[in-house]
């Protein structure tokens, strides 16, 4: 289904994003609420890139810097794109850092989208997404994903719903929320869908380091032929625990860049000095810490995903990211109101209307506590579960 | 492929294309500040924050303490204020777009009063509403007359004082009377005061009619002033009843502002060592060398009551500011700003920044004076 937002300039009252943040507000008055319902990785930005920040300010190297972040940074992510991604980018000329993931996506569409244009996107969704295309005037046509294809991101759905306003083709692989990946065969295809429909790719890969069983990414910049078309967003957020260092970046066609850059000017200048040297030391370090991240988080995927087993629920298949999202429905009640009582019991997660109006039968549960404390919130959600289903005996 | 951009972005990027090139290697740029070596006090609860952790999202409005610490210093300048209706921002440049962006429909009319930077006007422009440029009142300054800002057909009023072209102040009468005006006219009120922390007399932030303060947009910065332009910490203060949108859309552009940045700024407002009255008694030195030397050179100068600008009168030598700009560059290799780049008031001015690195503005400064005797009535 689609849905079309309106050429208001104002993002909607009472959207998703913000019912989520009413949600932690209720939260936050209790002291002992586990929290699975932020984005906001648990664990500490690694030593040596804390050493570099405080070396920045010790050298003084705190002023203003250019708009599209600092040279050495660009030549770094430019490096790191070859490397890591397949993707050559000028970092003169295409490379652009932004002050985090969030703001690159914002001015992107900002910067691509007007009135009339249709965006593909898959759903369920980041709903920042919504509220930066509604505020660009554009229309959001979503794609579906769906539990039993392990919310893969299907090309003969997107191609269903091309019209000539189709403008933009979102890519978010892992997802965020439901943890599926765009599988290699997948982006191919849809990379042939682009160029013969002759769309912009926005991939938003900011959950790219983080997978599971085995399982690959393909950046689609990478493919012949799209590197002239793709805006590649991420950002350092995730990747080495750097959520509150606002550091996100994006690499492209010099055209669009450059539009980006001119919105970024006016928006905010420039993404903060410290933060962007910290970034270089995370880029250029040893990035035996990413892999230990990982770890981590496996072993915590592993362990929620056999307390959902036991509660009775299903999740597809999580591949990548952070996130489990779970089909409550043999709970027989929405999702807001499961929510609810595992408030009750002292944990905080997300109904899946959070993440779209058609997912009211699910939630995201975060893997950002650690292990003892997510044993602990599998127990009160036990709980809340047994008292709810001893309720309907 | 079809045409990439948004019709807006496009006219922004082809915008900022017309500007002027940026500096080349060589020339000596008087239009940008060098950066500020940060105090000792900073940087240590700077390292402090990143050794408790504070690396993670904030909340998403801002560190509740520097919002509560924000809120009294502007309450007791007679701008009441709440950490409830405060957002801190990525900078006071994101604070004054999340602010027009939300506040002003599409198709409304803002009165802009004063000399005003090219990329205000083209955000006002970017975000669909109409600018509307008052023209200076005769005799007194750069700032319109109230009667202007009366008749202007607007809904909204955007103004900054001091004012980070000229660096004039308006008093607290003046700002009353404006104030009082936009009141009576029910126009929404846009003030940027991001240059109050860069006053010579401190005492000048002070605003007498609290009943007034407690009705505009504020917006903030611990740029300039503080010398933190690298952290990207600024603020915005407005009505609780007008602060949904802004929140709302703080969230979707940038979800937080830098963390570490935050308890930086936190520490600038505690200032044991009095860093800041340093800090403007260099600025101050800076001023009376530069005003003296132009005067001697027949360069009249605007008197600044706030760092960094300095603007100076070129119509005895030369009545075009653009010309007289082009020709100092291409014959002295000295960057200034001309004066009409920023409205009509100020054509026939340039503009310096007295926070160029000291040896730059000393040969600049020499160089223009000369230029201004000898070279340029030619």
């Amino acid at each position: 289904m689609s849905t079309s937002a309106t050429t208001t300039s104002q993002p909607a009252e009472g959207s998703s994003t913000v019912n989520i943040f009413e949600m932690m507000d209720r939260a936050r008055a209790r002291k002992d609420v586990i929290s699975m319902g932020l984005g906001d990785p648990d664990l500490a930005t690694p030593e040596h890139i804390i050493a570099a920040a405080k070396k920045a300010m010790a050298e003084h190297r705190t002023g203003p810097a250019p708009v599209k972040g600092l040279p050495q940074l660009r030549q770094a992510l430019a490096r790191k794109l070859e490397r890591e991604n397949g993707i050559t980018a000028d970092p003169e000329t295409e490379i652009l850092i932004t002050t985090g993931g969030q703001e690159a996506l914002f001015l992107v569409i900002q910067a691509l989208i007007e009135p009339g244009d249709e965006i593909l996107l898959p759903d369920p969704r980041y709903t920042s997404y919504d509220e930066a295309i509604e505020l660009a005037g554009g229309r959001m046509v979503l794609v579906p994903t769906r539990e039993e294809e392990a919310f893969d991101f299907d090309p003969e759905e997107v191609e269903k719903r091309l019209t000539p306003a189709s403008k933009v083709l979102l890519i978010v692989t892992p997802s965020n929320p439901t943890a599926g990946i765009v599988t290699p065969a997948r982006i191919r295809r849809l990379a042939e869908i682009a160029q013969e429909h002759d769309l912009i790719v926005i991939s938003d890969e900011i959950y790219e380091k983080f997978l599971y069983d085995g399982h690959e990414h393909l950046s689609i910049a990478s493919l012949p032929g799209m590197r002239e078309r793709t805006i590649t967003l991420n950002s350092v957020s995730k990747t080495y625990a750097m959520t509150g260092w606002r550091i996100g970046y994006l690499a492209g066609p010099a055209a669009i860049v450059d539009a980006v850059a001119a919105l970024k000017a006016m928006v905010n200048l420039q993404a903060p000095t410290v933060s962007q040297w910290a970034t270089l030391a995370a880029l250029e370090g040893p990035q035996d810490c990413v892999a230990e991240m990982r770890e981590i988080y496996a072993a915590r995927r592993r362990l929620l995903m056999g307390a959902l087993d036991e509660m009775g629920f299903s999740y597809g298949e999580p591949r990548g990211g952070l996130y489990i999202w779970v089909n409550i429905s043999s709970a027989g009640i929405p999702a807001i109101e499961l929510s609810s009582l595992f408030l009750d019991e002292g944990v905080l997660i997300f109904p899946g209307t959070g993440f779209g109006e058609n997912w009211g039968g699910f939630m995201r549960m975060t893997l950002l506590q650690p292990i003892e404390v997510l044993g602990e919130a599998i127990a009160r959600m036990k709980r809340a579960l047994a008292k709810h289903r001893g309720e309907e005996a | 492929m079809g045409r990439a951009l948004s019709a807006r972005a496009a006219r922004l990027t082809n915008g900022l294309a017309a500007e002027d090139e940026a500096p080349a290697m060589g020339e000596i740029d008087l239009t940008s500040a060098e950066a500020a070596p940060i105090p000792f006090h900073v940087r240590e609860a700077a390292e402090a924050a990143l050794d408790r952790g504070e690396t993670h999202y904030t909340t998403r409005p801002g560190v509740t303490m520097l919002r509560e610490a924000i809120a009294r210093h502007l309450t007791g300048e007679g701008f009441p204020a709440s950490a409830e209706a405060m957002l801190i921002t990525n900078g006071g440049t994101e604070a004054l777009y999340i602010a027009l962006q939300t506040l002003l429909a599409p198709g409304q009319r803002i009165a802009v009063a004063g000399p005003t930077a090219a990329n205000i006007v083209a955000m006002i422009r970017f975000i669909g509403a109409e600018p509307i440029l008052l023209p200076a009142a005769r005799g007194v300054g750069f700032m319109p007359s109230v009667a202007a800002i009366e008749e202007a057909d607007a809904e909204a009023i955007l103004l900054a004082t001091p004012s980070p072209v000229t660096g004039q102040a308006l008093s607290s009468e003046e700002l009353a009377m404006i104030l009082a005006a936009a009141r009576r006219r029910e126009m929404t009120v846009f003030l940027d005061r991001s240059l109050a922390t860069a006053l010579y007399d401190p005492s000048r932030a002070r605003f007498t009619d609290p009943t007034l303060g407690a009705q505009v947009v504020q917006i903030g910065s611990f740029s300039t002033g503080h010398g933190l332009t690298g952290w990207r910490v600024g603020w915005l203060a407005a009505p609780e009843a007008l602060m949904k949108r802004p929140r709302d859309l703080k969230q979707a552009m940038s979800i937080c502002t830098t963390a570490v940045s935050q308890f930086a700024a936190m520490a600038v407002l505690d200032d044991p060592e009095d860093w800041a009255a340093a800090r403007r008694a260099e600025f101050a030195r800076r001023r009376d060398a530069a005003r003296t030397l132009l005067g001697e050179a027949g360069l009249a100068t605007v008197e600044p009551d706030a760092y960094p600008a300095l603007l100076a009168d070129i119509r005895a030598v030369e009545e075009d500011d653009r010309r007289f700009a082009a020709r100092l560059r291409a014959e002295r290799g000295v960057v200034v700003q001309p004066g009409s780049t920023f409205g009509p008031a100020t054509a026939g001015f340039i503009r310096l920044d007295l926070g160029a690195p000291e040896s730059a503005l000393r040969d600049g400064i020499e160089r223009l004076a000369m230029f201004a005797t000898r070279d340029a009535a030619r």
